[in-house]
């Protein structure tokens, strides 16, 4: 009894101080604050009484009014034009990166987003609203059709806190989804500007190096499957697949968000592949049209599986899941790097070759006659992907894999593909490392090695270093057994 | 002067309090527009059901167009923690991001949708409820309905018959927002002059959650018409909607029949793809909403007497108040000859003939291996 008086007592003191002035508090521990969310907590419980329901209305209004005074750093605002490609896609995913870094809040703090479709009749958002809600990252979601709504809603706290609000006035703090990320590597040159690839909008690049060490860390939290796909991939797997080697592959989509053009340049090659071993199961994750008619008639060892009924959600589960991955680094690309698969990642900004020489296999490195080439082009050809990490479960298929790879079909596949070919190498979570890594290949990028290029530690030509133990590397710097499930675990 | 100080101090709070006053006033009256429709679904008490849905979009539709609203802001809450009506148990915290997945290209149907606001917060969701009943701008539900948190289902159509009596039409649900253009590519490049017919026979009991299962289709009467239309009707395409679930096998061995679904297609592909379809055949459920609320031939059959006075059409009653041509509505289960005879009804009024024979109900060894002719298979091509 006198315990509680004197509680009382103290709290009406405190409030008194606070309200003289006296005293000084956080705005989120202030007394006004605390006394709001207690008024709010109680009116909350009386489920069936509408009228302390209504008084929970305006003491949570109240406090939501009071943080979106005070806050910062917690709504974050997109633009879209025209329709959401694979790399505004991946750009949606980088953003969540964007969102949680340089912020002084909590782990496991959810921000609210905002995207602005402009122009955007063709806008297909089913596959945005499916990697929202696969997120741990993002909360709150709106879509604006109408700028004028949108800049409304934003100029109000509803939609953004003051100090947002002011940003965006000054026109600072928009995220742009349909930007091509620069192709260097994270440095000074790539702030600067780095000048954009061929083929791209030079005035169109993200000059971010944020962003591309998200691309290549990959974003844990943007990742975080629920029940639902997880079980329902772990079901599929059994059922369909359930042993052998299972190779995600993702490839170009157009602008629809399907991959039938790609799969008819694609398919010879992957043949090669799948009848070379067999134990191999090649897992296409893309939409494709004529599923009903072209797919179906798939060779051995080659599924697409959405024929399986698998949501996108179920497929981003199952690109976390596959035992590798090969193909753009898009947003499934994203979800097995951030579950750390191994494999071979194609950026999706990257220049390509021109495609018109070299087809046959076997003949894939060759030059076209009469050309000399440029510089560039010289160092495309060059190039000569890597596996990230072979499969310590699974030696023999990495090995076949690697073999493959190197042959004339892998670079024919790289022509197909309009684009370059670079792996992004996998670190072994030893910062100071991965500092030496990331300094040598922006020197690298000085000089204008490609990041892909990048051949292992110690042959004397810098760039990127693949880890010595050939393990998948996590950030505590553990080797992690590729064979573990990575679906459903929390963020990093 | 130290006391002057103090009393500066003293008086300096109680000014802080009232500009916090005056900015949560200005914040509540300035947060909606007024010539903006702002509606709520908040899945405390709504349920994630494409049908009250599709039509409860409709009835927001009809209430701005009434209130002369410009556009229609939907604002959809979930609250993770309770993520779901009483009424939906299997909806947990853990799962409920699937449903909601599923059910966000319905929102998309919204013909004036001008934005489209997630909230799973109780803080923003009680500033925004607050805000709409200050603004002054139309909305729905009031914040005595929204307090109350009580909803009826199946929602009715009386808002919506009464916006018809009053102006003779409705506002109809569009093609999911983003999806028109690629539907109609669809249509034009891999459907192509094909008479494409939208089916749903509800299969509840196939799904992994299966309710009123009382309602669902008699499958060997719907392959029976599917088989006798492949030899009749040999251009006539059959597009399976629904989830992936609800439908057998056996679907797969005949040619006439496409399944989005089977190739990674999604409700808003579907949804997009009815719009642009000649016909809707199915059973009373999410889809034919998306029918009813069309400018398509519709067929929804199975109706449920009590669904009755829901909808204000008497039992047996063949139309909705507000249905166009070939639009029917049947109050008991299907058979093939009753299906054949309406897809005979809207094939011919499209100008075509259907080919002579083809006993009633038989069902044909040539349809089952795809012998409707060359042009029965979907033709190449991608949109």
């Amino acid at each position: 009894m006198m315990r509680a008086l004197t509680r009382y007592l103290r709290i009406g003191w405190n409030l008194l101080l606070f309200a003289t002035g006296a005293r000084e508090y956080h705005w989120a521990l202030s007394p006004l604050q605390q006394s709001v969310n207690y008024v709010a907590s109680l009116a909350s419980r009386q489920r069936d009484k509408p009228y302390w329901q209504r008084v929970a209305v305006y003491c949570y209004g109240l406090l939501k009014f009071r943080e979106n005074h005070y806050f910062d750093g917690m709504n974050f605002v997109a633009r879209l034009r025209g329709p959401l490609t694979q790399a505004g896609l991946r750009n949606f995913i980088l953003w969540q990166e964007r969102m949680v870094r340089n912020q002084q809040l909590p782990p496991g703090f959810k921000f609210n987003a905002a995207i602005l479709v402009q122009d955007g009749e063709d806008m297909q958002t089913d596959r945005l609203f499916s990697a929202l809600c696969l997120s741990d990252t993002v909360n709150g979601f709106s879509l604006f059709w109408d700028k004028a709504e949108a800049e409304r809603a934003f100029a109000v706290p509803l939609g953004l806190t003051d100090a947002e609000s002011r940003r965006m006035r000054a026109g600072e703090g928009i995220f742009d989804l349909g930007l091509a990320l620069p192709q260097a590597a994270p440095g000074p040159a790539a702030r600067a500007g780095h000048p954009a690839p061929p083929g791209a909008d030079a005035g169109r690049v993200m000059a971010d190096a944020d962003l591309l060490a998200a691309e290549h860390d990959g974003v844990p939290r943007a990742f975080h499957p629920s029940l639902d796909p997880r079980r329902q991939v772990t079901h599929f797997i059994k059922i369909a697949h359930p042993r052998g080697y299972r190779l995600a592959v993702s490839l170009p989509e157009s602008a629809d968000g399907f991959a039938d053009e790609s799969l008819a340049a694609w398919l010879p090659h992957l043949q090669v592949l799948a009848d070379r071993e067999e134990s191999l199961t090649i897992c296409l994750l893309n939409r494709f049209v004529q599923g009903a008619d072209g797919v179906s008639k798939l060779p051995r060892g080659i599924h697409a599986i959405r024929q399986a009924g698998l949501t996108e959600q179920d497929v981003l589960a199952f690109a976390m899941e596959a035992e590798g991955f090969f193909g753009c680094l898009d947003i499934y690309g994203l979800a097995a790097r951030s579950a750390g698969r191994p494999g071979i990642y194609v950026p999706l900004a990257e220049p390509g070759p021109e495609p018109a020489y070299g087809m046959r296999p076997g003949h894939a490195g060759a030059a076209r006659p009469g050309s000399s080439g440029t510089p560039a082009r010289a160092r495309t050809r060059a190039r000569r992907p890597e596996i990230v990490a072979p499969d310590p479960e699974a030696p023999e298929m990495f090995a076949a894999l690697r073999r493959w790879w190197r042959d004339a079909e892998a670079a024919g596949l790289a022509r197909q593909m309009h684009r370059g070919i670079a792996v992004l190498p996998s670190d072994d979570g030893n910062p100071q490392r991965n500092a030496a890594g990331l300094a040598e290949s922006q020197s690298s990028t000085d000089t204008g090695q490609p990041v892909g290029a990048a051949p292992r530690e110690g042959d004397g030509r810098g760039g990127l270093r693949l880890p010595a133990s050939d393990g998948v590397g996590t950030r505590e710097g553990a080797v992690q057994s590729v064979n573990r499930s990575a679906v459903g675990k929390g963020p990093a | 002067m130290r006391g002057m100080g103090r009393l500066r101090r003293i008086l300096r709070r109680p000014a802080s309090f009232v500009r916090l006053a005056r900015g949560y006033r200005a914040v509540l009256h300035n947060g909606i527009a007024p010539d903006r429709f702002a509606a709520l679904i908040d899945f405390t008490y709504h349920h994630y059901a494409l049908g009250d849905t599709l039509t409860s979009l409709v009835k927001f539709a009809c209430e701005a167009e009434d209130r002369g609203a410009k556009a229609v802001d939907l604002f959809v809450h979930v609250n993770p923690g309770l993520p779901r009506a009483p009424a939906q148990g299997f909806i947990t915290p853990d799962n409920y991001q699937s449903y909601l997945d599923q059910l966000f290209p319905a929102f998309l149907c919204q013909p004036h949708l001008g934005s489209f606001r997630l909230i799973r917060d109780p803080m923003t969701l009680a500033l925004t409820t607050a805000s709409m009943h200050w603004s002054g701008a139309p909305h729905w539900p009031s914040l005595k309905q929204h307090s109350e948190r009580r909803m009826s289902y199946p929602v009715g159509h009386h808002e919506i018959n009464a916006f018809h009596a009053r102006n003779g039409r409705l506002p109809l649900l569009t093609a999911p927002r983003g999806y028109e253009g690629w539907a109609r590519r669809f249509r034009d490049t891999v459907l192509k002059d094909r008479f494409v017919v939208c089916i749903n026979p509800r299969q509840a009991k196939l799904t992994p959650t299966p309710t009123t299962t009382h309602r669902d289709a008699p499958l060997p009467e719907w392959y029976a018409f599917i088989d006798r239309t492949a030899r009749t009707m040999p251009d006539v395409t059959f597009l399976m909607l629904g989830g992936f679930q609800e439908w057998e096998h056996r679907l797969l061995a005949r040619r006439n029949v496409m399944i989005p679904r089977l190739t990674g297609l999604g409700l808003a592909h579907e949804l997009a793809l009815m719009h642009v379809a000649d016909a809707f055949i199915g059973t009373s459920s999410g889809f034919a909403t998306k029918a009813t609320f069309s400018d398509r031939p519709y067929m929804i059959v199975d109706i449920e007497a009590f669904f009755s006075t829901f909808i204000e059409v008497p039992v047996g009653g063949e139309r909705y108040p507000f249905a166009l041509e070939h639009q029917r509505l049947i109050w008991t289960k299907e058979n093939a000859d009753l299906l054949y005879d309406y897809l005979d009804e809207v094939y011919r009024a499209s100008g075509r003939r259907p080919l002579t024979g083809g006993g009633p109900g038989k069902t044909s060894g040539d349809a089952l291996s795809g012998a409707g002719g060359p042009g029965a298979r979907i033709a190449g091509g991608r949109p």
